[in-house]
């Protein structure tokens, strides 16, 4: 067992690995002092939370203060993530923030009947995502540094 | 909860509006999200416990003097948090909720000065 760093890194479960992503550009420019790691796949995820396969290298995937879920892109791996988050031991303590465009009620109730700690309505206006960037930074950055950094199995 | 349920089928069935009263400390532990989601999910609307503003400045203040320079992009957050199955939740409560759920290392010190400023105004204004 191995224990991670205390980085401001963030998981994202849904964006696009590369290329332009609106979320990825919104951190990049306006919150520079969070990582943001993304993964696409519920299975991807769950590598990279257990610090196994391709993820195994802990400083380089350190484990993240916080995870975001973006409902629009991957809704039903997101819903399934979280479950799986909160059901595991010295997993369940990182809060899950569920982003979403559409507000579609009966997914956002999901979430928090899953134990999501938060679900932001996202923007299409750059400035409205950047802000959100700051705000999850700024959350990050008063999560107790013991939060989300317990020993990986 | 039972008799919330009562009362909202007799709400369904006839035209009329119910205004429901709890005795609660929203400066306390007992006002979060674990103990209220049920009370919030069978109504609409929930009442500020406040008068012009002064819970929401409380609250506020508190916050900025706890958290420092980094609050102001937290309330950014913290506002843009939603919950389609809640009743409609003043900003002042929101966040209390908010930081019980989310910061809960912090809340006791934010609460504790917000309860301290938002008497003090009361008593202000009753002077």
């Amino acid at each position: 067992m191995r224990t991670s760093d205390a980085s401001n890194t963030v998981l994202l479960i849904g964006g696009t690995p590369e290329g332009p992503c609106r979320l990825k550009l919104a951190f990049l420019s306006a919150a520079p002092n969070v990582s943001l790691r993304v993964v696409q796949s519920a299975k991807e995820t769950q590598a990279y939370l257990s610090g196994i396969d391709a993820y195994a290298d802990h400083d380089g995937y350190p484990m993240p203060r916080l995870i975001l879920v973006d409902l629009d892109v991957a809704q039903r791996t997101g819903l399934e993530v979280l479950e799986w988050v909160k059901a595991k031991p010295g997993l369940m303590q990182i809060p899950v923030i569920v982003l979403t465009s559409s507000g579609e009620s009966s997914d956002v109730d999901q979430a928090y009947a899953l134990g999501a700690s938060s679900c932001l309505l996202k923007s299409m206006d750059q400035e409205a995502t950047q802000d959100l960037a700051k705000g999850i930074e700024a959350y990050a950055t008063f999560l107790a540094p013991d939060m989300g950094h317990t020993a990986r199995a | 909860m039972r008799l919330e349920e009562l009362w909202n089928e007799l709400l369904g069935a006839n035209r009329f509006s119910l205004l429901c009263a709890y005795q609660i400390d929203v400066f306390g532990k007992e006002f979060q999200v674990g103990i209220l989601d049920g009370v919030l999910c069978a109504h609409t609307q929930l009442m500020s416990a406040g008068t012009n503003g002064d819970l929401e400045g409380a609250v506020n203040d508190a916050i900025e003097q706890v958290l420092g320079s980094r609050a102001k992009e937290l309330k950014l957050l913290i506002k843009a948090n939603f919950r389609p199955a809640w009743a409609v939740v003043p900003q002042a409560e929101a966040t209390i909720l908010w930081l019980r759920n989310n910061l809960p290392h912090y809340a006791d010190e934010i609460l504790a000065r917000a309860r301290g400023s938002y008497q003090a105004a009361l008593t202000s204004h009753a002077n």
